[in-house]
């Protein structure tokens, strides 16, 4: 089942292998909710923006182009869903490990001793409630995803400039708030 | 909520069983795309429509010809622009932008050049509509009497400035050089006191090709509001 792509997995189902979904659930599940939770920093809100994802792309996948990536296409879903839960909502809850955003910490943050790993997480925390959505977003996608510029342009439905533009600043922003604090 | 992520692809699958998932057929995809696409480009049109009323008026009525009048040419000149088509067109264009952006087309392009892009294509189209004479037959209508004629004169009603007056009425000449004698219908009427090259309005019926029986008559004010 590995050696078969996502976009051909798509096109048996749309044919009436509706079992197939299963396949594509246990193939995105784990990186949607890793992805919507970095979104929403509410991991049981994360369960249940995965599982509308899910549901929505199958009652839409008849609308998919099996010549573009799915992985972009199901990404956009969760985008949207994870989005809508934010202004419903209307506030964010910060309950998330931030491990991947070591790297854009200033040498200088941490002076002479090394930082307990909760104390990082603590400060990265912290940096990343400033930080509004977009970029929150587009950092989360290039570092934690390893999603490229064209596919984050196809999830957030920005120009491939803009998506460099976000990281450019999303980075800067995130070292400022950090050197601001230490 | 879902307790258990390892179950989700079982679940989802036993929705789908259970027909409680169903995939939507693929005419709504099209037909949504189709409507999305047929509205952007109607707006399109319609903004190009509404720019074309400008270059009409522009080019039949010689607009800029009632600059060497003077301040009443001046005013006349600000009159005879259509500024309600233009805020159509320029809103109608603005709402196509949105709904470009809305619907998430041509996002990989620069939005200013898309911009840019569709701004040429709608002067272009309002300039092809212009020269392939689609106002020839719309200025017509008589709905489209206001949008697309000289407003100096209207079944009902001229405007022009006063170049004599006596006891029963006003001598006029409107911009287009023609001359009027508007005389009140009653006794009634009252008439303004207005001096020699003032501007004014004269609502009434035109009984012949100058004279008009005024029911009212207004000073004007610089843009000739009606």
């Amino acid at each position: 089942m590995t050696d078969i792509t996502d976009e051909q997995i798509a096109k048996e189902i749309v044919n009436g292998n509706s079992e197939l979904f299963g396949e594509l659930v246990r193939r995105y599940e784990q990186k949607l909710v890793r992805y919507t939770t970095y979104i929403l920093q509410d991991k049981s809100a994360a369960y249940d923006v995965v599982q509308d994802t899910f549901i929505k792309s199958f009652e839409n996948l008849k609308s998919f182009n099996t010549e573009r990536k799915f992985s972009s296409w199901i990404y956009r879903i969760a985008h949207n869903e994870s989005i809508n839960r934010i202004k419903k909502s209307g506030k964010e809850i910060f309950n998330v490990d931030f491990d991947f955003l070591k790297e854009l910490m200033p040498p200088d943050a941490a002076p002479d001793v090394e930082f307990e790993k909760n104390e990082i997480n603590e400060i990265l925390k912290k940096s990343m409630e400033t930080l509004p959505v977009k970029f929150r977003e587009v950092l989360t996608l290039y570092y934690l995803e390893n999603k490229s510029y064209d596919e984050i342009s196809d999830i957030l439905r920005i120009s491939i400039g803009t998506v460099g533009t976000w990281i450019n600043r999303g980075k800067a922003k995130l070292k400022k708030i950090l050197q601001e604090l230490y | 909520m879902v307790e258990k992520t390892e179950s989700l692809d079982n679940s989802m699958v036993q929705k789908i069983k259970k027909g409680e998932m169903c995939m939507k057929p693929k005419y709504v995809f099209v037909g949504i795309y189709a409507l999305i696409i047929t509205g952007i480009a109607s707006l399109f049109l319609i903004s190009a429509w509404f720019a074309n009323v400008l270059f009409y008026k522009v080019r039949s009525h010689n607009l800029w010809r009632y600059l060497s009048f003077g301040e009443p040419g001046m005013q006349a000149f600000w009159h005879n622009i259509p500024f309600g088509a233009i805020i159509l067109a320029l809103l109608i264009f603005i709402a196509g932008i949105f709904w470009l952006k809305r619907f998430d087309i041509c996002y990989k392009k620069n939005f200013t050049f898309i911009t840019i892009f569709f701004l040429t294509a709608v002067v272009s189209s309002a300039l092809l509509m212009d020269r392939y004479g689609l106002n020839k037959t719309l200025d017509q209508k008589k709905y489209l009497w206001e949008m697309y004629h000289n407003q100096f004169i209207n079944p009902d009603w001229v405007i022009g400035t006063v170049i004599h007056r006596d006891p029963k009425g006003y001598y006029i000449r409107n911009v287009d050089g023609r001359f009027f004698r508007a005389v009140p219908i009653t006794l009634n009427t009252k008439l303004p006191n207005l001096n020699r090259s003032e501007c004014l309005k004269i609502k009434g019926i035109i009984t012949d090709e100058y004279t008009i029986r005024a029911t009212n008559i207004y000073k004007c004010s610089y843009r000739f509001i009606p």
